[in-house]
């Protein structure tokens, strides 16, 4: 159940071959690609990317994107922001993160550069009938990207006997309850540390009869 | 404001925003928004609001953009923006390396024991909340706590979601391809 955090020697990831100003290249490219067209936020980058570099380009194991999700997810700031540095970190260092984070960044920054600074008609493009109803198609898309993600990750992220009790309660909450997420991520840190806590002295006890 | 001021105010806010950029908005509206002497009325910062969930990206990117050039023109919003991601790369690096180094203890375990299956129970409800906004055509659940606002269903939104479903379980196509297919179906059929 220990989470793998260094690469296997034997088994070199694909992008080792790669040298790293194509590694940076392509995380940027990757990301901006993905922030370009993806509405919605956190939660639909982070599957995009998942898709983009598990299934499609093999560079991560579905063990990474597990440990990926959980400290994303914790830390501080943009969802989207956290996935791109992690991905490119562990790519390149400290270039690789700068170059996802620049990809995931850029194509945003310059649309609504371009809407403030006076071309309205983009806003009202962006208003429009025809492409409020593309929006809503991708996000149906969007929705069905999510879910697949989601299932897929379950073997992976569902374990132990209180496993299913945490996924169910952070799902209810906020779908039926609405509560926002962080409550949920500070309830699921909490007891998780409370039942590795329990099980340890369980152990402990075992062992002196 | 100057972009140093709009750097520094977007640094505090994305440390702050914990679970993603809709955490983002209560946070600006009790801070910036208002009669004078604060910067943005509220029909300033709902149109602000409104834009940035119509177009392409991570919300809290939109935001910081366009309140830093509100405020201070275009070195306003890349203050601004580069505020909003300058934390990103540093701490979740010092998370991994501080996940690595304790890897064993009992805080990190617990941890991990927690936020795995909690990850799955948040994107399966991230999954919920776009099929909510797209096929049923409701509201995000923070800003509609009572759940009032009136839903609208698109068949078509529905069947798109279906097609994707099946094309993105059983096959490898590329993301980039299903999503501008999706966006052209949905100009003529979604309304």
């Amino acid at each position: 159940m220990g989470v793998t955090f260094f690469m296997n020697g034997e088994n070199l990831p694909a992008y080792s071959r790669l040298p790293a100003w194509k590694r940076d290249v392509s995380l940027f490219w990757a990301y901006f690609k993905i922030a370009a067209l993806v509405v919605g936020g956190g939660y639909a980058i982070l599957a995009a990317a998942r898709r983009e570099f598990v299934t499609r380009k093999e560079w991560f194991t579905e063990d990474e994107i597990v440990e990926m999700m959980a400290v994303t997810q914790t830390v501080p700031g943009i969802i989207a922001c956290n996935t791109a540095a992690y991905i490119g970190w562990k790519i390149d260092g400290f270039r690789g993160a700068a170059s996802a984070v620049l990809g995931a960044v850029c194509p945003s920054f310059l649309i609504i550069l371009l809407i403030a600074s006076g071309m309205t008609f983009l806003a009202d493009f962006f208003a429009s009938a025809p492409v409020r109803g593309a929006f809503r198609a991708v996000t149906a898309a969007i929705a069905a990207m999510v879910a697949v993600t989601g299932m897929k990750m379950r073997k992976k992220t569902v374990t132990g006997p209180e496993g299913p009790v945490i996924a169910l309660v952070c799902f209810l909450a906020i779908t039926v309850l609405r509560v926002s997420p962080p409550y949920m991520i500070a309830f699921a840190v909490i007891s998780g540390i409370v039942f590795e806590a329990c099980r340890r002295v369980k152990r402990i006890r075992e062992e002196k009869p | 404001m100057t972009p140093l001021t709009l750097f520094l105010l977007f640094v505090k806010y994305s440390a702050l925003c914990f679970g993603g950029g809709y955490v983002l908005i209560p946070l600006l509206n009790a801070d910036l928004v208002g009669g004078p002497p604060r910067p943005l009325s509220p029909e300033g910062f709902s149109r602000i609001i409104s834009i940035s969930q119509v177009t392409p990206g991570p919300v809290f990117i939109n935001v910081a953009t366009f309140v830093g050039y509100q405020q201070a023109g275009v070195p306003g919003s890349f203050g601004a923006t580069c505020g909003a991601v300058l934390l990103s790369a540093p701490l979740v690096i010092l998370a991994v390396k501080l996940l690595r180094k304790y890897e064993s203890g009992v805080v990190v375990q617990g941890f991990f024991r927690g936020m795995r299956p909690a990850s799955f129970g948040l994107i399966l409800a991230a999954a919920w909340i776009f099929f909510e906004l797209s096929v049923l055509g409701g509201q995000v659940p923070w800003h509609d706590p009572a759940g009032t606002a009136k839903m609208n269903v698109s068949f078509a939104a529905a069947g798109i979601f279906a097609a994707a479903l099946v094309l993105l379980a059983k096959t490898k196509i590329n993301l980039t391809l299903l999503l501008i297919l999706a966006a052209a179906a949905g100009a003529f059929l979604c309304r």
